[in-house]
């Protein structure tokens, strides 16, 4: 296999990065520039451990793919940032596809554009959202912050992310103290028109599936959304001596969202699902149509 | 140590290794620029000649007669004499004693170095009844390799000399430019020379050297690594440059392990100094001897250690 797609040589090019982001004297673009390319080195890393193929760029007519398979020496391109992030999100859970995209949004503006990048964020909430999505891929690797960084560090990002779980539960109080405000000030009318106007507009997620849970709120229905199923429980059942039968079908959906209809308490962050207890997968019926048949043999 | 005296031990070290040893195969093959006296009286063949000559003939004969010493074979002049080289080189290892590498093995694990009185040949007898130290042979297929000191004008590029020159070497382990840097090194010198070798045994480990990472200048191009890495070193400042702060920060650990290094004088001829490379770093001082410029000579074998 070629040293491109090598796990262990990704682990350390990531180490060199991070290494390079946390050395002192250096302006916050240029460490969250370097950050941010370790972040993309942790990605791959953690997916070429799973598989090589993972990071090969699949459209160079097969070239990368073969040399990642080990059918092939030479020259290979791995695929981009994007593709990372978003394969990271599936695989390597709770690892947030649009966090990463956010925190590396100025890497572009900052080598290929004229301005500086990374200001969407400032940079007391990037560094936190970094390490928070940073330790999911080292999670998922198996190694953790001391494989990660200097012991020197340790501190400084420990730090951060008790900065982001604090930052978490803060915006998570934040949200439950608005929604019951807002619900209080629907019930003796005293909304503004702008707050009413905000409270017309309803939240939708176009998710295949749903399910009701107590709004951590105000106690009434809320709806969580979801598309992923993560596990799945057919059973068959003969009904009648006839031997037709019944097919009961479970789901099990990782949430996505919340949005309760009577408080207009909105969670559309995984991270504040967990803060509320919610992040478990949950459970729906399903149809026979979410039975994973293999395709039936036709002869044409 | 005579010319004559080297090659009869190269060829009697490539015999022996000949057998189940390609890259030595090739070596004995090799022509080589010195010449053997296969008779006293004789006249001289030259080493090219007399290899070969053999190289014609079946090579496993000229392994197991160099490994037997016994068997005459019934061909000429070129397996006699490689027979009785064998034979006299056998006798000499002999009167040497041998080395027990189970207790060199203690004695690098709690030093980082040993110092044997052998030659390569007792080394070679030793290795194999060990079983556990395999020979790493060098890009050019040769196992042993023969150092002397240069000057950085005269010394072939990407080597310590050609930055140091007579001067003190830095701190180093040997095969650092190598994906798998050898376990062990064992260096020989026939005569005694009044230039040492120093040697540190890593006493302390610092969380920079294996945190910070060096770009590493291969032969079959460059890497990424750390000084400390999986429970061996691995350091060579002319071929390894430090990537990030935390490397510099390591690569001035080392430059100051050299004052606590021991300095092993080559006092006595016929010396082997073994060498933990995962654990040390070794380095040869500076060549103040005009006389060692010339004459000092280090032969080194470098090891594998294969687990049983």
């Amino acid at each position: 296999m070629s040293h491109s797609f090598d796990s262990d040589g990704l682990w350390i090019k990531s180490k060199l990065f991070i290494n390079r982001a946390l050395d002192e004297g250096r302006e916050f673009e240029e460490r969250a520039f370097w950050a941010c390319s370790a972040l993309e080195l942790l990605g791959k890393c953690a997916l070429a451990r799973v598989s090589p193929l993972l990071i090969a760029n699949p459209m160079d007519d097969g070239k990368s793919l073969l040399v990642a398979a080990g059918l092939a020496q030479g020259s290979a391109t791995s695929v981009q940032a994007k593709a990372v992030w978003s394969r990271c999100q599936r695989v390597f859970k709770p690892f947030s596809e649009s966090e990463a995209k956010l925190l590396a949004h100025g890497r572009n503006e900052y080598i290929h554009a004229a301005g500086v990048g990374f200001d969407a964020i400032p940079e007391h909430a990037w560094w936190p959202s970094f390490w928070s999505q940073a330790v999911i891929l080292l999670h998922h690797i198996g190694k953790s912050i001391e494989d990660y960084v200097d012991a020197r560090y340790l501190e400084v990002v420990n730090g951060a992310l008790a900065t982001r779980q604090e930052t978490l539960r803060q915006q998570f109080e934040a949200r439950i103290e608005r929604a019951r405000t807002m619900l209080s000030q629907a019930e003796s009318e005293t909304l503004s028109p702008r707050q009413l106007r905000e409270r017309e507009l309803w939240s939708f997620y176009a998710t295949r599936y749903n399910s009701d849970v107590e709004c951590p709120a105000c106690a009434d229905v809320a709806t969580l959304y979801g598309d992923e199923v993560v596990n799945r429980d057919v059973t068959y059942e003969t009904i009648d001596d006839w031997g037709e039968v019944d097919v009961q079908v479970t789901l099990w959906i990782e949430p996505r969202a919340l949005f309760c209809d009577h408080c207009r308490l909105e969670l559309n962050d995984y991270d504040l699902l967990v803060e509320a207890k919610l992040a478990e997968a949950f459970e729906v019926e399903g149809t026979a149509d979410d039975i994973e048949y293999e395709v039936e043999y036709n002869n044409e | 140590m005579s010319p004559s005296i080297a090659v009869e031990e190269w060829w009697q070290a490539g015999s022996k290794l000949a057998m189940y040893n390609r890259p030595l195969r090739r070596l004995l093959v090799a022509p080589v620029p010195l010449t053997v006296q296969h008779r006293p009286g004789s006249s001289r063949t030259t080493s090219k000649n007399l290899v070969s000559r053999t190289a014609g003939c079946r090579k496993a004969n000229v392994a197991r007669l160099a490994l037997t010493g016994a068997f005459l074979p019934r061909c000429g002049r070129p397996y006699r004499a490689a027979t009785r080289v064998a034979i006299r080189s056998k006798r000499r290892a002999a009167s040497m004693g041998q080395i027990d590498l189970r207790e060199v093995e203690r004695e690098l694990g709690s030093q980082g170095f040993a110092v044997r009185e052998g030659n390569l040949l007792s080394l070679d007898y030793a290795a194999r009844l060990h079983g556990k130290w395999k020979p790493a042979p060098q890009k050019s297929g040769a196992i042993v390799s023969t150092l002397r000191p240069m000057e950085q004008e005269r010394a072939p590029a990407r080597t310590l000399s050609a930055v140091h020159g007579l001067d003190a070497q830095p701190l180093h382990t040997d095969g650092a430019h190598l994906r798998k840097t050898p376990d062990l090194i064992v260096l020989y010198a026939a005569s005694p020379s009044s230039t040492g070798t120093a040697i540190w045994k890593l006493d302390q480990r610092p969380s920079v050297i294996s945190s910070g990472v060096f770009t590493v200048r291969g032969n079959e191009g460059s890497f990424l690594a750390h000084a400390y890495a999986s429970r061996r070193l691995r350091y060579d400042p002319v071929c390894m440059s430090p990537s990030d702060q935390l490397a510099k920060e390591a690569k001035e650990f080392f430059e100051g392990a050299r004052e606590r290094a021991y300095i092993h004088a080559w006092s006595a001829g016929e010396t082997l100094l073994f060498i933990d490379n995962r654990n040390s770093l070794h380095a040869r001082e500076v060549v103040a001897d005009a006389a060692d410029a010339e004459s000092r000579v280090i032969e080194r074998v470098a090891f594998y250690l294969e687990s049983r």
